[in-house]
């Protein structure tokens, strides 16, 4: 890996030069609490120290509406509407969220890739920016704290500046062209990359494994703490809307008043709401807020093969934006015997009868 | 440029036929011959179907595979989508895309005995195997049974009845199993009483034999329908790596990216319509939620 | 397609007006006349003042007073499809939200004058009769009407929507004022379709559009989350009943969080 070092006193400078490969977004702080990623005029607005933006940065690949086609319904019309996508450069993107594209990518860019996501993935350019977890952080018990892969530069804070590493051939174009605002990286610099990351992992809330937390989700899955926790919760979907790897969307044709053109439009969905599950004739899969509920946790810490991860990157952005107060990372722990009351009181009957359940007279060795 | 693949090809209506009061035979083909030549699927897999206007909704297509040139669709009048296209008549245009989903692994089945166990609309799919079956001839003893509510919902009547009086001919029994008593059934039952009864289709395995080494089962039918047909398979020893399922959730994409059709847990969680809509029996026992 | 033009009425009860106001400051407007014919609509044409037969009738407004039954009925009879637009006509509107008897609100706002219809107490249009399909808001959406009268037009029906207005603050890159400043934001029970207009603002959603149908809304949970924040009983069923007056549900659900409390 190619490393060079940033001055802190060419921080800003930089940022104006990286307007040149594209619009500019970046945290900014937008209310008192919140910071997003927004568009920059003045890059002096600039977050460098944010604990998480309230919409994850999918939403620059994967739109929160995207129209998807027109069509005319007399002349039997069908065009897809693909805006041209300006290059644009996403800057201080924090590791679990680029793990969270990485695992979008894994979605939305197999044998059948979505159009809409690869042109807008093709022209970002992604920089990362390090940072301190506060108490709502699990991204370590996700192995997604450090990112390998997946940003074009990742810059990690130093006392007088970044240790910049170069993640790939857009990475090096852009030092190469700014080659001036860059140095060589000394041996305090080393020690002092070292000493951040050292204070890093020490300042995570929990230092646990969480190997077998699917398997223990799935045995648990009459655990009380289901209806509890479900019991309060509001269907919002404000936990799949801040999510970095939620990806589920809804489509709807719009007819104009003209009876004939129209336009069909994808937005997020969520699968807390009841329609999630609904099919024709009214039958619902997933008919209860409770079952919702737990089908999100069990979606989310589902294992993606390709990447060998589970879906949730450790973000908190589910506990920290839900109105409720559902400690998402609590529940979790709980399953795992790391709170308080884990044991379920009594023995369901449901694992039992999850064997072999429709043929009682059939044993393993008969087939 | 790349290809989209929520992008659909015109097809055009080449004929409408009512099958029940609630259900339509439509015959499709493609507006574009080089996009027909190129379509080809397996029994079991699925198109979307796009009505412009309306939204897309995933069908499973009913025509055989060796039948070439047109696609066949059985769509039931259920909601917004589908009252519509029951309006549409011959010489109107809709979109399709697809096949997708994984389909019967008709190959591994080549040479073997079929039991095919239908549940009121599940004929559809299975209506592919049916015909590639018998108009392959690969297979040995091909068994269908299918259950309806009343003798008016039989879905391809004309086509079950003469399998019923001369299947033999084909190498398939046909037995048949109704809810409702009416007039034509109780007719029906009188001239094949050994083959048509009143009761649920698990009824129609009484007395049935397979030879378990040589036999695959098929199931389709309404959610509630598989967990009894497995009882009857599985009593009877049949492997559950033979017993197939296909299986219905809400479909946006069709592709694996909506999410919708998503099933199973967190050590196990499947797409519908990529990784099914065809299951064996240890699917669902690996997946809980899935039947 | 057979080229008959959709025939359209638009009545209006005890309201603002504001409804058809929305309706008739459309552009798109112009995009429907070859398609329909507006038959009645007395805020725009004097002279219709009976009710006529129509394909699609708009009713705005609440049933406030004995004439206005005896018209929605006429309405009901002499229409194919009756669509209620506005809170007013599919929730009772702000009129609703009071329990004080009839005589008592008589004499704040009357006195001892009087007046020449017969009152009764705001209610929503179906009570009296059936409603086939709604539109929703304080007032609807330009979008909610560009939307139901297209899909009429292409011979489908509007469908409810049966998620939040937290989805749409969420789309739209919106703070939270619930969580930021402890507002009593009624969003994650509220029907979406106004792109969360007030919460852009920072100002907490009032629930204008209704609760959401399909026995979704949660009103024990979002007490629950006021109640965390400081609010009393009455405040918040106060709040949710602005525009939810007649939902069957909502205090029975309150009160359950303020039960378990005392026991």
């Amino acid at each position: 890996m190619r490393y060079v070092k940033l001055p802190k006193e060419n921080t800003y400078t930089f940022l104006e030069r990286l307007k040149e490969w594209g619009r500019l977004y970046a945290p900014v702080k937008i209310s008192e609490k919140f910071y997003d990623f927004r568009e920059i005029d003045d890059v002096r607005k600039v977050e460098f120290h944010y604990n998480r933006t309230i919409m994850p940065p999918k939403k620059f690949f994967f739109q929160p509406r995207e129209k998807l086609f027109e069509f005319s319904i007399k002349d039997a019309e069908y065009r897809e509407t693909l805006e041209d996508v300006e290059p644009f450069v996403v800057f201080g993107v924090h590791a679990c969220d680029i793990f969270g594209l990485k695992i979008m990518d894994t979605i939305y860019l197999d044998e059948l890739p979505d159009k809409y996501y690869k042109v807008r993935r093709e022209k970002g350019v992604i920089i990362g920016i390090s940072c301190m977890p506060d108490e709502y952080c699990f991204c370590n018990l996700r192995e997604t704290d450090f990112a390998d892969d997946g940003f074009d530069l990742f810059l990690h804070e130093l006392p007088d500046g970044w240790l910049v590493r170069v993640g790939s051939p857009t990475g090096h174009r852009i030092v190469d062209k700014n080659i001036k605002l860059f140095e060589e990286v000394t041996t305090e610099d080393i020690c002092n990359f070292r000493d951040f990351e050292n204070k890093r992992a020490q300042a995570f809330k929990y230092h646990e494994d969480w190997g077998n937390l699917r398997y223990l989700l799935e045995l648990e899955m009459e655990h009380p703490m289901w209806d509890e926790q479900s019991d309060i919760c509001l269907a919002c979907g404000i936990c799949n809307t801040t999510c970095p790897t939620c990806r589920c969307y809804e489509v709807q044709d719009i007819v104009n008043l003209d009876g004939n053109t129209g336009y069909r439009e994808r937005r997020w969905d969520s699968c807390q709401f009841r329609s999630h599950g609904l099919v024709a004739g009214n039958h619902n899969f997933r008919p209860t807020k409770k079952d919702r509920f737990r089908n999100r946790y069990l979606c989310k810490n589902s294992y993606n093969e390709k990447l060998g991860l589970s879906y949730c990157v450790g973000c908190g952005r589910c506990t920290y934006f839900c109105p409720a107060g559902i400690s998402f990372v609590r529940n979790l722990r709980t399953i795992m015997g790391l709170e308080e009351k884990s044991c379920p009181p009594e023995l369901s009957e449901e694992i039992p009868k999850r064997g072999f359940a429709y043929a009682t007279g059939i044993r393993g060795e008969d087939i | 440029m790349s290809e989209n693949p929520y992008l659909s090809y015109d097809a055009r209506i080449l004929e409408v036929k009512d099958l029940t009061p609630r259900e339509k035979l439509f015959t499709l083909r493609f507006v574009d011959p080089e996009v027909g030549e190129n379509f080809s699927f397996k029994p079991g897999q699925f198109v979307i179907v796009d009505v412009r206007g309306f939204g897309e909704f995933p069908i499973s297509i009913c025509s055989s595979p060796t039948r070439k040139g047109y696609i066949q669709l059985c769509i039931r009048k259920v909601g917004r989508m589908t009252k519509f296209i029951h309006r549409m008549k011959e010489g109107e245009i809709v979109g399709i895309r697809g096949p997708y989903g994984n389909g019967f692994p008709m190959e591994r089945m080549e040479g073997s005995n079929l039991v095919l166990v239908a549940g009121g609309l599940g004929m559809a799919p299975l209506r592919s195997v049916l015909w590639y079956a018998i108009d392959s001839g690969k297979y040995e003893h091909i068994w269908l049974f299918y259950g309806t509510k009343a003798y008016e919902d039989l879905l391809f009547r004309d086509e079950i009845v003469h399998l019923l009086k001369h299947g033999n001919a084909m190498n398939c029994s046909v037995k048949l199993a109704y809810e409702i008593e009416s007039p034509s059934c109780i007719y029906l039952e009188r001239g094949f009483s050994d083959r048509v009864c009143k009761g649920v289709v698990t009824d129609l395995f009484r007395g049935e034999e397979f030879d378990v080494e040589n036999t695959y089962a098929l199931i389709c039918g309404p959610p509630v329908m598989y967990k009894f047909v497995i009882r009857e398979l599985s009593n009877r020893r049949l492997s559950p790596g033979r017993i197939y399922m296909t299986l219905e959730r809400r479909m946006r994409c069709g592709i694996g990216k909506c999410g919708h059709c998503i099933v199973g847990t967190s050590t196990s969680i499947k797409y519908v319509c990529k990784d099914g809509p065809v299951f064996t029996y240890w699917d669902a026992l690996s997946t809980r939620g899935l039947i | 397609m057979s080229e008959k033009k959709i025939r359209i009425g638009f009545y209006a009860l005890t309201s603002c007006y504001g409804c058809q106001l929305q309706f008739a400051m459309m552009d798109e407007i112009l995009q429907l006349i070859p398609n329909a014919e507006i038959v009645c609509w007395y805020m725009l044409e004097r002279d219709s003042k009976e009710v006529e037969p129509v394909d699609i009738a708009f009713i705005e407004g609440s049933v406030s007073t004995e004439e206005e039954v005896e018209l929605v009925k006429e309405v009901r009879e002499k229409s194919k499809i009756v669509v209620a637009v506005g809170a007013c006509a599919t929730q009772g509107g702000v009129q609703s939200w009071t329990d004080k008897p009839l005589d008592e609100l008589w004499k704040t706002v009357y006195g001892d004058g009087k007046v020449k219809f017969q009152p009764r107490m705001a209610k929503p249009v179906e009570e009296y009769i059936k409603v086939d399909y709604r539109l929703y808001g304080c007032p609807p959406e330009k979008r909610d009407f560009l939307y139901a009268i297209g899909t009429f037009l292409v011979g489908s029906w509007p469908e409810d929507i049966d998620y939040p207005v937290c989805l749409e603050c969420r789309l739209r890159g919106n703070t939270c004022v619930l969580i930021e400043r402890g507002e009593p934001c009624l969003g994650p029970i509220t029907r979406a379709g106004c792109d969360a207009r007030c919460p852009a603002f920072n100002v907490a959603c009032i629930g204008c559009r209704g609760a959401i149908g399909y026995d979704v809304a949660w009103f024990d949970s979002l007490a629950k989350t006021f109640k965390e924040k400081g609010y009393t009983k009455e405040e918040i069923i106060e709040r949710m009943k602005i525009f939810n007056a007649h939902n069957p549900k909502l205090e029975e659900m309150v009160n359950k969080i303020f039960q378990e409390v005392k026991e």
